[in-house]
């Protein structure tokens, strides 16, 4: 094991550190965290959470792994483990500005029912990562135990900022003014500072006690602070120390009002009701169907990617049809919202994610190697690409081939589905714009996947030409 | 009694945004840390406040009429 083994985005906790070794995910536990690792492993916390669901599994690792952590230790510039701690590998990351309002808001809970749980059984949580949550299917599990430690009566909530910042902010930007926080959150990545927001609130949404206590006067009082003494304010804390019950009253609070948010924007969106309103006659439905029913039950594959998921009708066929788990991919925050309660309703392993195809998220944060971009976490069995490649090819301009490229490239086999320029869906996105694809045409596609990869089978699914190519790379 | 602390913690805060500026230092917690401690502040106001009216009831239930008997 060596230094290049620690994830790039583990650095910040001196508690410890997590490996990526040949597939397996350990971490070490510093002597700064020993005595609270021990104490809480001791009473049970950890194992509780666990099977609760809420909290990663943990195993300690034996002594002859610990002796190559302490190199790997030095490597990586940290003080020698005392223990090392094997986690099961989740199977895709996926981060804050990629979920939409139903994960964040899912994700928030967790963290809060996770830290009650943690606190009433004398534990509190050292920080409010939203990074520290990551998803199976749609279930939320919390991946960082060294945030654990025993609580200190009188202590602050030391995290309540961070929370704010990565989950209560973006959550209330769309559900009092209406904005989505994707675009906004990764491009700050540790969320939406509190005074921003404040600033955005319109004076009616002031007006509540919930926004005055973790919105409002805490962006007042930050302002207040500027160039202020700050040994002042430790003196202060110190002398007041926060009950416990008024430290758990906060969690209980933002619990509850949390769980009653929802989006300010419940009206139509462009791909939301695309399901019902799609312009294919049932049994061209059924022929699509059918096809990609056939293809995944050929391969099984493990891992499918769905570009375009909308609201999973495909990413449920595919399950269905012998897949392990779907990540879905879509811009469309309505058509998101909607896959995700299909995946919960039904508990599909498909999990339903925020992804502009022209823009997809970049390697960024520290060294831009923190937060891993679209690319980086690609691995996928097999790719469906459904009504998707005219959305690249016509409504980025993006040419054909580059398109064909970036689709086979991102897993070994696949479907790709091709729009022709008479289907009405296109002629819309021509109608009010000039015509500048000469090159957009199912003979140009059809030799572009064939430089790519092999033509397994094609069919056509509908009476306006669209049709349907299965594909696999050499 | 959660509602109690907020209530609290509203007036205080109403109070504070009129009065002079707080001692504190400029660092990302700074706000969170401030409102926290309107919250203790408040919580020990309370505690302060129930145990006066606790006593006070004490006192005037040894100064007042006597209850019912109990049945020997």
């Amino acid at each position: 094991m060596t230094g290049s083994t620690r994830l790039a985005g583990s650095f910040r906790d001196p508690s410890g550190s997590v490996h990526d070794v040949g597939g397996r995910i350990l971490r070490t536990v510093t002597d700064h965290a020993a005595a609270e690792y021990e104490a809480l492993r001791d009473q049970g916390l950890y194992r509780r959470l666990a099977e609760h669901g809420w909290l990663v599994d943990a195993a300690e690792v034996g002594l002859p792994a610990l002796g190559a952590a302490q190199g790997l230790a030095e490597a990586a510039e940290e003080a020698a483990p005392r223990y090392l701690i094997e986690h099961p590998r989740v199977p895709h990351l996926s981060f804050p500005y990629e979920w939409s309002f139903p994960l964040l808001r899912r994700a928030a809970l967790l963290h809060l029912d996770l830290h009650l749980a943690a606190f009433d059984a004398g534990a509190t949580l050292s920080d409010a990562s939203a990074y520290n949550v990551q998803f199976r299917g749609p279930r939320p599990v919390f991946i960082d135990l060294l945030s654990l430690r025993r609580y200190r009566e009188g202590e602050y909530w030391t995290g309540h900022r961070q929370f704010c910042e990565q989950f209560l902010n973006p959550l209330l930007l769309r559900a009092l003014i209406g904005v989505a926080h994707n675009a906004w959150f990764r491009g700050a990545l540790e969320g939406i500072p509190t005074a921003a927001l404040a600033r955005l609130l319109p004076l009616r949404r002031r007006l509540s006690l919930n926004i005055l206590v973790d919105v409002v006067l805490p962006a007042r009082m930050q302002r207040r602070a500027l160039g202020d003494d700050a040994t002042a304010l430790a003196r202060s804390v110190a002398r007041r120390p926060l009950p416990r019950a008024a430290y758990r009253a906060m969690l209980a609070r933002l619990r509850n009002w949390i769980d009653r948010l929802s989006p300010a924007d419940t009206g139509r969106t462009v791909w939301g009701d695309y399901s019902e309103t799609h312009g294919y006659a049932d049994d061209e439905v059924e022929a699509k169907r059918r096809f990609v029913g056939a293809f995944i039950a050929g391969l099984r594959p493990e891992t499918v990617w769905d570009l375009g998921c909308n609201t999973g009708d495909y990413a449920e066929l595919a399950l269905a049809s012998g897949a392990r788990r779907v990540i879905g991919y879509d811009a469309d925050q309505g058509a998101l919202e909607r896959a995700f309660a299909r995946a919960e309703a039904r508990s599909l392993d498909f999990l339903p994610l925020y992804m502009d195809a022209a823009n997809p998220s970049p390697d960024q944060g520290w060294r831009q190697a923190e937060r891993a971009g679209f690319a980086a976490r690609a691995g996928a069995d097999a790719v469906i690409a459904l009504a998707f490649a005219h959305h690249l090819a016509i409504g980025r301009n993006v040419p054909l081939p580059q398109v064909v490229r970036w689709l086979t490239g991102l897993a070994p086999a696949g479907v790709i589905e091709f729009v022709e320029k008479t289907d009405p869906t296109v002629r819309r996105m021509l109608a009010l714009r000039e015509d500048i694809f000469p090159g957009y045409t199912a003979e140009a596609f059809e030799a572009a996947l064939s430089r790519e990869a092999r033509i397994v089978r094609a069919e056509t699914v509908s009476a306006s030409g669209r049709r349907l190519y299965q594909f696999e790379r050499g | 009694m959660p509602f109690r602390l907020f209530a609290a913690a509203y007036a205080a805060g109403c109070v504070l945004l009129m009065a002079g500026p707080a001692a504190a230092y400029v660092d990302p917690g700074t706000g969170s840390m401030v409102v926290q401690m309107l919250v203790a502040g408040a919580a020990a106001g309370f505690t302060t406040i129930g145990l006066c009216w606790s006593r006070l009831k004490a006192w005037l239930r040894r100064d007042g009429p006597a209850g019912p008997q109990k049945p020997d």
